[in-house]
């Protein structure tokens, strides 16, 4: 356990110091901002900015997606970049058994990412709360705020992590980028609507409606809310897993 | 020369063509597949293809991520001449990808004459990897380059909604995808690939001031 808690102590602390984990945060919430800073401009474009459970649902949704993507290429070359510096090498000589050194890499990215997911949608929340144009009560910005991390930002952050950091183990890191472009190109594509999401989306599928439903829509389908949170979670898991069984990924034990 | 874009092939390796025709074909299954809903064309040939030609130009022909690249600036008469070579081979490949992508496609579903699709793909294709490209010559950090190309590729992609200011449908990246029937789409790629040329001309007055230095 001291083990992997030393890998992913030095895989979360040397995400954050790196420059572009910034720039991504950085254009992330430019971007957030100029799409959803309550000005008077945005909330005559916007129909529901004034209520602080729609900027979230929105932040999450459309610009915690962009963010969500910048991670995914610093996550994608964690065990790539170990093979060609040698440091693979170097810790299998070591005692150091594969299933420590994946864990430590796997749970390592969910954190981080995890981590940088929550500052983003706290970062923003915050600057909405303050720069809003009229009375916000903070358990209004609170409560879906807390929501977002645990029903969209979690499942996420762990579907991306795990899936950027396992598949470029097993696969060459260019198709991985041509998967995960494919995947957020569609994402990218759906416009919402009052029908049920497709279950393959990231941060816009139907786990989000727990943070803000539209009041002209109705929705009640509770197995694509589910049929989402799976599909996250699960398939996350299920690739993360995929290592542990990869004969050729380590040294013979 | 052509022993240098032998040299330069060999570089890039085989898992490029492998990958590319791997590409190539699950388009190609889509085309015939996909049905009537998806918009195939626009989407295939102005935002994914593209997209893979700047993957193709970022990951395959990065300079200065290259490990020899202090070498090469130092010894080559040009790093101007050697950059645009890199590029050439691998956004070629990558075009001759698409090309027959659109043909094979074409047979499944005509919707668009052949010289249409080059025209939807071409100038997207070519500012993005240009960008890539201008990255690739700023920073050495490996896949820094498709990384900021992606984030702008996914940024585009997200902001369709605004074609209703007046004036950015002749900038949008991805016009056809976004609008089909929009009457100004060809003008709307001149300048695009206008813009594609002023990154050449960034990344050529960079190359000089790194061959003075």
């Amino acid at each position: 356990m001291r083990k992997i808690i030393a890998i992913i102590h030095y895989e979360y602390k040397m995400q954050f110091k790196r420059l572009a984990t910034w720039g991504i945060l950085l254009a992330a919430t430019v971007f957030a901002l100029l799409d959803n800073y309550p000005s008077a401009g945005n909330l005559a474009r916007l129909e529901f900015l004034n209520e602080p459970a729609y900027f979230v649902y929105r932040t999450m949704s459309l610009n915690g997606f962009v963010l969500m993507f910048g991670l995914m290429f610093l996550l994608a070359e964690r065990f790539p970049l170990d093979h060609k510096t040698g440091m693979k090498l170097l810790l299998m000589s070591h005692a150091l058994q594969k299933r420590q050194y994946i864990s430590g890499k796997l749970l390592g990215g969910f954190l981080y990412t995890f981590s940088i997911l929550c500052v983003f949608l706290t970062l923003n929340t915050a600057v909405y709360f303050v720069a809003a144009p009229f009375p916000v009560p903070l358990p209004a910005c609170t409560l879906p705020l807390v929501k977002a991390i645990i029903v969209s930002a979690f499942p996420a952050s762990l579907f991306v992590s795990l899936c950027s950091v396992a598949l470029p183990g097993m696969i060459d890191i260019r198709l991985f980028y041509l998967f995960a472009a494919i995947l957020f190109g569609i994402n990218a594509a759906y416009v919402g609507s009052a029908d049920t999401a497709p279950f393959y989306m990231i941060t816009s599928g139907d786990l989000i409606r727990f943070i803000w439903v539209n009041p002209k829509w109705s929705f009640h389908d509770v197995g694509s809310i589910l049929a989402n949170g799976a599909f996250l979670m699960g398939s996350g898991l299920i690739i993360g897993s995929l290592l542990f069984l990869s004969h050729r990924f380590w040294r013979s034990e | 020369m052509i022993r240098r874009v032998k040299s330069e092939i060999k570089i890039i390796g085989m898992n490029f063509f492998i990958i590319s025709a791997a590409f190539t074909s699950a388009l190609i299954v889509l085309s015939a597949i996909a049905g009537e809903l998806l918009h195939f064309y626009p989407v295939s040939f102005e935002v994914l293809f593209p997209f893979f030609a700047t993957i193709a130009v970022g990951e395959w022909g990065k300079t200065r991520a290259d490990i020899n690249f202090d070498i090469i600036a130092a010894q080559s008469s040009s790093l101007f001449h050697w950059v645009l070579l890199r590029y050439v081979i691998t956004f070629g490949i990558s075009t001759v990808f698409a090309v027959i992508c659109m043909v094979f496609s074409s047979a499944f579903r005509y919707e668009l004459p052949l010289w249409e699709l080059l025209i939807i793909y071409f100038p997207p294709a070519f500012l993005l990897s240009s960008l890539c490209a201008l990255f690739g010559i700023y920073y050495n950090g490996e896949h820094i380059a498709i990384l900021a190309c992606g984030i702008i590729w996914l940024i585009v992609l997200l902001t369709r909604s605004l074609l209703r200011i007046s004036g950015v449908e002749y900038i949008y990246l991805f016009i056809r995808y976004a609008d089909e029937q929009n009457p100004v789409w060809l003008w709307n790629k001149c300048t695009v690939t206008t813009v594609g040329m002023l990154l050449w001309g960034i990344i050529y007055l960079r190359c000089k001031r790194t061959d003075a230095h």
